[in-house]
């Protein structure tokens, strides 16, 4: 196991926070749907990634994987939504 | 880190996943383009459920012998030939 | 500082790391699910390269080697040993499944990771600055400006000879 400095670990935490309120106010702004996804995906990493930093164990790492592979399930379902409601808003007008 | 003791098991692991999937005739090689092909073979995924699973068995150190290592590779070998077309079916590409 | 560095150095291999192969398997060539196609054509509807924007799209839709570079380093970090890159290729490998991808991008991304922390902790760089050096690439495919990002990995896709494929 490594040993970490709180310090070190401050560094790469405070590098996450910048990088998630970044993304979501940038979500917030944002009005395309479709443009949307990708920043949710970025989301997505950094919580995945701030799971493990902060349980630096194995459950840490089975909580992250399996968070990250159900949420890229759901941003899926979101992508395949949004572009049928295109498709049958287009085909009906 | 990696001693000779771990990496002697892995390679029983992957020698017994393959003889057993040698003995099941599951192909060596998908089929070119490799990357677009659904057919399980050796290399993939016979080997990495082999390795996976029993570096997942290697952390608890009382399973940690040359016997799991065997029935691990016999396991996985049996898994991806019969069970993983069920547990995890191939989508309708939709 | 030298945390500094080594996360800069980090980021900058599991950018190549991942966009080389994903790259590879053709993810610009074809969107793997429909959802990325969306995700591409909007990208391409604002000024972006459609190869570049299917990348993206197959990015968001499904585990690919982006997915195993990060888990294959948050398991790294945690297990202590390369075996956990191991049980992170074996996670990303059902999950590729799940989503309808036969598996090959992301199995390769988290065994090339776990070869890459191997070697490189051997200069100092240790697991965790991979978890945010990953999270910074994926910031910058994803992230900043997608018509300049797409563009640039479409010029990439083409010099490694992997054009979109015109079915429609």
């Amino acid at each position: 196991m490594y040993i970490n400095s709180t310090v070190i670990r401050m560094l790469e935490e405070t590098i996450i926070a910048i990088i998630v309120i970044y993304m979501v106010l940038r979500l917030f702004v944002t009005l395309d749907r479709l443009e949307r996804m990708p920043y949710l995906n970025v989301i997505n990493f950094s919580v995945a990634a701030i799971i493990t930093i902060q349980n630096p164990s194995p459950l840490g790492a089975v909580t992250s994987m399996i968070y990250f592979i159900m949420a890229t399930v759901a941003a899926n379902a979101i992508a395949f939504t949004i572009d049928k409601i295109g498709e049958i808003e287009h085909d009906s007008d | 880190m990696i001693t000779t003791a771990n990496v002697l098991s892995y390679v029983i692991v992957v020698a017994s996943a393959l003889i057993v999937a040698l003995i099941l005739r599951l192909p060596l090689l998908p089929e070119k383009p490799m990357r677009q092909s659904w057919t399980i073979s050796i290399i993939f995924p016979t080997i990495i459920i082999a390795i996976g699973l029993f570096a997942i068995i290697n952390y608890f150190k009382v399973y940690n012998n040359i016997y799991s290592a065997i029935i691990i590779g016999i396991f996985s070998a049996i898994f991806s030939k019969y069970l993983l077309e069920r547990a995890f079916p191939k989508p309708d590409l939709g | 500082m030298e945390e500094i560095i080594a996360i800069f150095i980090a980021a900058v291999l599991s950018w190549v790391n991942f966009v080389l192969i994903d790259i590879w398997m053709g993810l610009p060539e074809a969107p793997g699910v429909k959802g990325a196609g969306a995700i591409g054509k909007s990208i391409e509807k604002r000024g972006g390269d459609l190869g570049g924007g299917f990348f993206s799209g197959n990015i968001v839709c499904s585990p690919d080697a982006s997915a195993g570079t990060l888990l294959a380093s948050c398991a790294y970090y945690a297990f202590g040993s390369p075996e956990g890159g191991l049980i992170a290729a074996l996670f990303v490998y059902f999950g590729n499944r799940i989503c309808a991808d036969p598996g090959y991008a992301g199995t390769s991304g988290a065994l090339t990771t776990t070869i890459l922390i191997w070697l490189t902790s051997f200069i100092g760089i240790a697991p965790q600055n991979f978890i945010v050096g990953m999270v910074l690439a994926a910031l910058t495919i994803q992230g900043l400006y997608h018509p300049v990002t797409s563009k640039l990995i479409g010029k990439m896709a083409r010099k490694m000879n992997r054009k979109v494929i015109q079915d429609n």
